[in-house]
């Protein structure tokens, strides 16, 4: 499995080990099972916020150029964002010309956990969602708890695909079952 | 093309010798003329009088500009460095960093660091002052790799410290994958920059060549780019910049001959302005004229407005989506025609009126553009087959060496050939000007201008191209050759005068397309004339 310990991989093994030593609140990860450069996150959203209790799932891949180069960073839940694309992708400084090589993933983690609540309105990746925190906040935390409901019933619905074994069963639902595909998709490209 | 006797006939024209002070037995006898002329061209300008101070801008004056290399350029900087470092008593690599941010403007530097807050001053330059320096790393550990082994930690004043494989990946990630050459520290919100030296000591030896080596290209650009009176030459392989004598400099020539607009770094583009050409370029690249030949070559279904091309003789049409049936004539029912539809009585009805307007304005339209096109088009393949004069010329030029000429006495082919080059380049971009002209009497006479250069334009191609090689009797060749470049070279300079002429006092009208932002365009233009 290890045979060729390069400075990526690790760099990213004492990232784990240092996740694993010391939590932040709200957030965990690991790399997925034979594959230390993709990993999978879970990011709860903060207390007081309206992300409040939300389970939001990341995945992270990894090049040999880590930590020289910024990690790829989705969302796998959906969450409605405004720095936050339809497909997952977080617009956020420290990802891409804010990196830096001192950055590891417990700071990465954190930084998304504390961008969900500090939204930075000026570089909107939904523009909807930005449009509405400025001028209907009320109308963006209703639809901000929509997703975060929707983050613990796209959680038993994969489990549910993963019992079923790739069975496309769910047909009553609204984007989620996307999103449970994109999931495993990183993973079969990497390996 | 016109004969011999012809051209004789026109260098008796008055208008010929127009300010011509210091030859001025030039046109009335051309048989004396430059026979005995061995000088080079320096003398054949001055034979039509341009003073120093009325030679159109627009034209490249060789004598104002200089010429440096990256290599030069890194050279004069290191001595900069020198000479600040000892002055104000600061280590190299500040010394570096604190110019580099002044623009490397000695002066400005010195200014400010005796009338500036230090703390200031050196926060702004995102460098540490000497004082603030630290000599050891705040932490044991690499805060890349995690390497504890603190002997081979290495830090630049800040204190943040990395090892020296880390330090290495960092910046050949900036240099390689991001071109950069003004680096911060590794360290998260830490903004001290790098300085030269480090850089230059960290990447050492051979593996690390390339890296160190498109560093200083990169150094070198920084440089380029920090001076508003300094450009690179955009001629493919050739390493020099040009320094133009002042930052609103227009037409310019580089040390390897390539002649170019200091303004907008497309080559030498006289008479028109750089936004002229912007529009006309952007207009040739994208399909802005698609719609056009849309327009011109299609007609919509009258129910669905589906766009038709009619593809055969039958004017009997029917609309593949919507299955109307129509006439393609006058655009009406198909019905009432029946089966004489060349009785087309419906042609005047007010409908197919506009359609048939609209299709006729596009049609114009796209005339109009295919018709300048086609002759920018055209002298420019027109000056790509030229090419080829100067190898031929050159034989030429062999040829008459051998027979007991001089170099000097020689040149004047040569010559020719740069004249026909030069006036083919202003010929082509005289179609960009005049698609955006509109039609005034200043108009006209540019328009004649123009049928008169390039009336000359052809009369030297041609006598080069057809003639010169053949003849035996030298010196009516070389006669020939001289008169036919300096009427050409006058034409052309009487055309640039004019455009200029139309900038300065403002006679020219442009197309409503650009006409607007052409205002601030001609202002900036003339206001470089006063420099």
């Amino acid at each position: 499995m290890s045979s060729s310990i390069t400075p990526a991989r690790k760099r990213l093994m004492k990232d784990f080990k240092r996740l694993q030593e010391d939590p932040p609140q709200g957030i965990m990860g690991a790399p997925v099972e034979n594959d230390i450069m993709t990993w999978h996150a879970v990011i709860f959203g903060p207390e007081g916020t309206p992300f409040e209790d939300g389970a939001f799932k990341l995945t992270l891949t990894f090049t040999e150029d880590y930590p020289n180069k910024a990690p790829v960073v989705k969302f796998v839940s959906r969450v409605y964002h405004p720095n936050v694309y339809k497909d997952g992708s977080i617009c956020l400084d420290i990802l891409q010309n804010k990196w830096s090589p001192t950055y590891n993933i417990t700071g990465i983690l954190t930084s998304i956990q504390s961008l969900l609540d500090e939204p930075n309105p000026n570089s909107p990746a939904n523009a909807e969602a930005a449009q509405l925190y400025r001028e209907n906040r009320r109308e963006y935390e209703r639809k901000v708890r929509d997703c975060v409901e929707e983050s613990w019933s796209s959680d038993e619905e994969e489990e549910e695909d993963e019992d079923e074994d790739g069975q496309d069963g769910d047909d009553d639902d609204d984007g989620a079952d996307g999103d449970a595909p994109d999931a495993d998709k990183p993973d079969a490209a990497e390996q | 093309m016109d004969d011999e006797e012809t051209f004789m006939a026109m260098s008796d024209d008055e208008e010929f010798p127009v300010g011509g002070s210091d030859d001025e037995d030039f046109g009335e006898d051309n048989d004396d003329v430059m026979v005995d002329d061995d000088d080079d061209d320096g003398d054949d300008e001055a034979m039509f009088g341009v003073e120093e101070s009325g030679a159109p801008t627009l034209l490249v004056d060789e004598t104002q500009c200089t010429f440096i290399t990256a290599d030069e350029l890194i050279a004069q900087q290191v001595h900069l460095i020198k000479e600040i470092s000892s002055v104000l008593q600061l280590p190299h690599g500040t010394a570096r960093v604190l110019l580099e941010h002044f623009g490397w403007s000695k002066e400005q530097l010195m200014e400010r660091y005796w009338t500036e807050d230090h703390d200031k001053l050196f926060a702004d330059a995102r460098c540490i002052q000497p004082k603030d320096m630290k000599d050891q790393c705040d932490e044991d550990m690499c805060s890349i790799c995690g390497n504890d082994n603190k002997e081979e930690l290495l830090q630049i004043g800040c204190g943040h410290g990395f090892c020296h494989e880390c330090w290495v990946a960092y910046l050949e990630e900036k240099i390689l994958s991001q071109g950069k050459q003004s680096i911060e520290c590794p360290e998260y919100n830490c903004n001290i920059l790098v300085d030269e030296s480090t850089v230059t000591s960290l990447l050492k030896g051979p593996a690390h060549a390339e890296t160190l080596a498109r560093y200083y290209e990169r150094v070198a650009d920084a440089i380029v780019d920090s001076k508003k009176t300094m450009r690179w030459c955009p001629a493919p392989d050739c390493k020099f910049a040009v320094i133009a004598p002042h930052s609103k400099c227009k037409m310019v020539k580089c040390k390897c001959g390539f002649e170019f607009c200091f303004q907008c770094g497309q080559e030498n583009h006289t008479p028109v302005l750089c936004l002229m050409l912007k529009a006309w370029l952007k207009k040739c690249a994208d399909d802005s004229e698609t719609s056009n030949w849309l327009q011109a070559h299609t007609k919509p279904c009258p129910k669905c407005a589906s766009v038709i091309e009619k593809n055969g003789g039958c004017n009997h049409m029917s609309c593949r989506k919507c299955k109307h049936e129509f006439c393609w004539i006058c655009l009406g029912d198909w019905e009432p025609h029946g089966s004489s539809w060349f009785n087309c009585t419906r042609f005047n009805d007010s409908e197919t009126a506009v359609v048939r307007e609209k299709v006729d304005a596009s049609r114009s339209l796209l005339k109009r553009y295919l018709f300048y096109f086609d002759r920018f088009k055209n002298h420019q393949s027109s000056r790509q087959f030229e090419e080829k004069l100067v190898k031929a010329v050159d034989w030429k030029m062999k040829q008459m060496q051998k027979q007991g000429w001089g170099w000097v006495e020689v040149q004047f082919l040569i010559q020719a050939v740069a004249t026909l080059q030069q006036a083919r380049r202003v010929l082509q971009y005289t179609y960009v000007f005049a698609y955006y002209l509109k039609k005034t009497p200043q108009c006209l006479i540019f328009e004649e201008n123009q049928a008169d250069l390039q009336m000359q334009t052809e009369r030297l191609s041609e006598y080069l191209e057809q003639r010169a090689a053949k003849m035996d009797d030298l010196h009516n060749l070389k006669q020939q050759v001289m008169n036919l470049r300096a009427y050409c070279e006058h034409r052309l300079q009487k055309l640039v005068e004019h455009v200029e002429e139309g900038y300065k006092v403002g006679f020219w009208e442009y197309d409503e397309k650009i006409a607007e932002e052409m205002v601030g365009q001609v202002d900036e233009f003339n206001e470089s004339l006063e420099l």
